[in-house]
């Protein structure tokens, strides 16, 4: 048989859609988790307790305790609500701002477009993290700079990615009928053809949330971000740290895992996301 | 003349230069005349239409003039909503596809001439219906993919006479549509046209099309318009070298096609 005959009646590729639905699952428990926080966590996750010292995983401690005594668990749980809401403010604010600079560099292109694409080449050239770092440097360690930090850290991305798609999209006819009725600028591209955009612009956002999610618990990994004895995940394995030179894994390992897990769910539900909506076009 | 178009020089900024797209276009359309536009692509057809409305791409610089009913080019917007309206080569893309089409069909409407959103849409559903839509209320509440290439255009063309205009543009208008269809838009086209005594640019790539439906056809080539005939004979009959190539390069069945065997048209005998 030849290669040809081969590709052509071979069966087609099996989606597998059971690890769309476990990552989307897990991303449903998580954000479940966050919202329910301080209904389901089994112990205050501050509570330290010195008869509890690195406890390993058990009926009382599902997760084990830390160096203080505190419950992984609850911790994790807690952690969830800062590390989730940061990621979605940081995401939030990156949006706003990239999608702004994206539609009125495609919008009016020349030397508009030159000026904004040369700004966000500058940012891009420089590695985000350290662009946040002197953010804090400036102003002061905390939750609140590392997430508008971050936030200007990724706003120039989404720019690029808006105006690629802003670009393709105002070439259709019907915005033409538009600027015929006389409408132009901002306005047209904000209220006409930003919602044609939004479809493969949120499966992009997905993506760019597990690594906001990433790049946020570095900074809080670093000590840059939350301060203890906030139970950011980013945080928690910093804090971990002392334990792995004893030996003892469990108090880095969990949040590090949970990170992990969150971060590759939302790269599996966004890819796929952006898929789906991509075939509707 | 519904559109009198007049030494229309055209030039667009170019990394390497500025590249000079139409040079010295000519043509006239009058009331009740389809008038075709006829080229290959880049010949700057679509071009010159798109000038008629001011929709040039950004930077350009443009010289001479271009009147429709009388207005210079000046007047821009009333041109652009009053007098001229354009219908484009895909249909599916004409329309926002996110918005009812009965919502971006009467956009115009409400938004330029200040006619109320009911009277709009019982004025579209009227013309709907006179471009061969059934049940046009129904189709005005659906989104755009979920009709097909050959209704959206007659949407599309319901939407463009809407405002009464002197002059269509239409730009490929049937190209994109499939041959049975095509038939079906371009008979819609010509018993709008003689109705409502207006006046038509028709620009296509297609010389025998041309041929068939208009009543003089102007031929470009590199930005300049190289022959003007009666549609009668510019297909039969052209006198130009170049019309003469066009032609010739127009593919022609032969005298008798013969159905494969087995193939469904063959039993369908």
């Amino acid at each position: 048989m030849t290669a040809v005959a081969a590709v052509l009646t071979a069966a087609p590729r099996k989606r597998r859609e059971w690890v769309y639905f476990l990552c989307l699952g897990i991303l449903a428990v998580a954000v479940a988790a966050a919202v329910l926080a301080p209904w389901i966590m089994p112990y205050d996750p501050d509570a330290t307790s010195f008869d509890a010292i690195y406890l390993p995983p058990g009926p009382a401690h599902w997760l084990g305790t830390d160096q203080l005594g505190r419950d992984l668990l609850s911790r994790i749980i807690s952690g969830a609500r800062s590390t989730l809401l940061g990621s979605i403010v940081l995401l939030a604010l990156a949006t706003a701002l990239g999608v702004l600079i994206g539609l009125t560099a495609a919008w009016y292109r020349g030397w508009v477009d030159t000026l904004l694409a040369r700004i966000t080449d500058v940012m891009f050239a420089f590695p985000g993290l350290l662009f946040v770092i002197m953010i804090i440097a400036v102003f002061d360690s905390g939750t609140v700079t590392a997430v508008i930090g971050m936030g200007l850290a990724y706003a120039p991305v989404i720019a690029k990615f808006t105006r690629a798609i802003a670009l393709e999209e105002l070439a259709r006819p019907y915005v033409d009928s538009y600027r015929l009725q006389g409408a132009g600028g901002l306005e047209l591209s904000a209220r006409y053809v930003l919602p044609n955009m939004v479809p493969t612009l949120l499966g992009y956002l997905v993506v760019l949330f597990g690594d906001g999610l990433m790049s946020l618990a570095t900074l809080n990994f670093l000590g840059f971000g939350s301060q203890p004895p906030s139970s950011d995940w980013g945080l928690m394995v910093e804090e971990g740290r002392a334990g792995v030179i004893q030996g003892i894994l469990g108090p880095a390992l969990v949040p590090g895992l949970t990170i992990a897990i969150v971060v590759v769910a939302t790269n599996v539900v966004g890819v796929r996301l952006s898929d789906k909506l991509a075939v509707r076009r | 003349m519904v559109l009198s178009i007049r030494d229309l020089n055209l030039t667009v900024p170019m990394p390497d230069g500025p590249r000079q797209i139409l040079r010295d276009v000519s043509l006239t359309v009058a009331a009740g005349e389809t008038v075709g536009l006829v080229g290959e692509s880049g010949s700057g057809k679509s071009t010159t239409a798109r000038a008629v409305l001011r929709l040039v791409p950004s930077g350009a610089q443009t010289s001479g003039t271009v009147t429709v009913c009388g207005v210079e080019a000046g007047g821009v917007q009333e041109i652009r909503t009053r007098h001229a309206a354009m219908i484009f080569q895909d249909p599916r893309s004409s329309l926002n596809p996110v918005r009812r089409i009965g919502d971006s069909a009467t956009e115009r409407l409400v938004h330029v001439h200040g006619v109320s959103r009911a009277e709009a849409g019982r004025r579209l559903a009227e013309l709907m219906a006179e471009a061969g839509l059934r049940e046009p209320q129904r189709l005005m509440r659906k989104y755009p993919h979920q009709l097909s290439g050959g209704m959206l255009q007659r949407v599309v063309i319901a939407a463009a006479l809407s405002t009464n205009p002197e002059l269509l543009l239409a730009d490929e208008a049937t190209s994109a549509l499939d041959v049975t269809t095509q038939a079906e838009v371009l008979a819609l086209l010509r018993r709008l046209r003689r109705e409502r005594d207006m006046a038509v640019l028709f620009i296509t790539h297609d010389l025998l099309l041309a041929g068939a439906f208009c009543d003089r056809v102007y031929v470009m080539k590199d930005g300049s318009i190289v022959d003007e005939q009666p549609g009668r004979t510019v297909f039969v009959n052209p006198a130009n070298p170049y019309t003469k190539a066009l032609a010739e390069a127009t593919p022609r069945l032969p005298e008798r096609t013969k159905p494969a065997a087995g193939h469904p048209t063959g039993a369908a005998r």
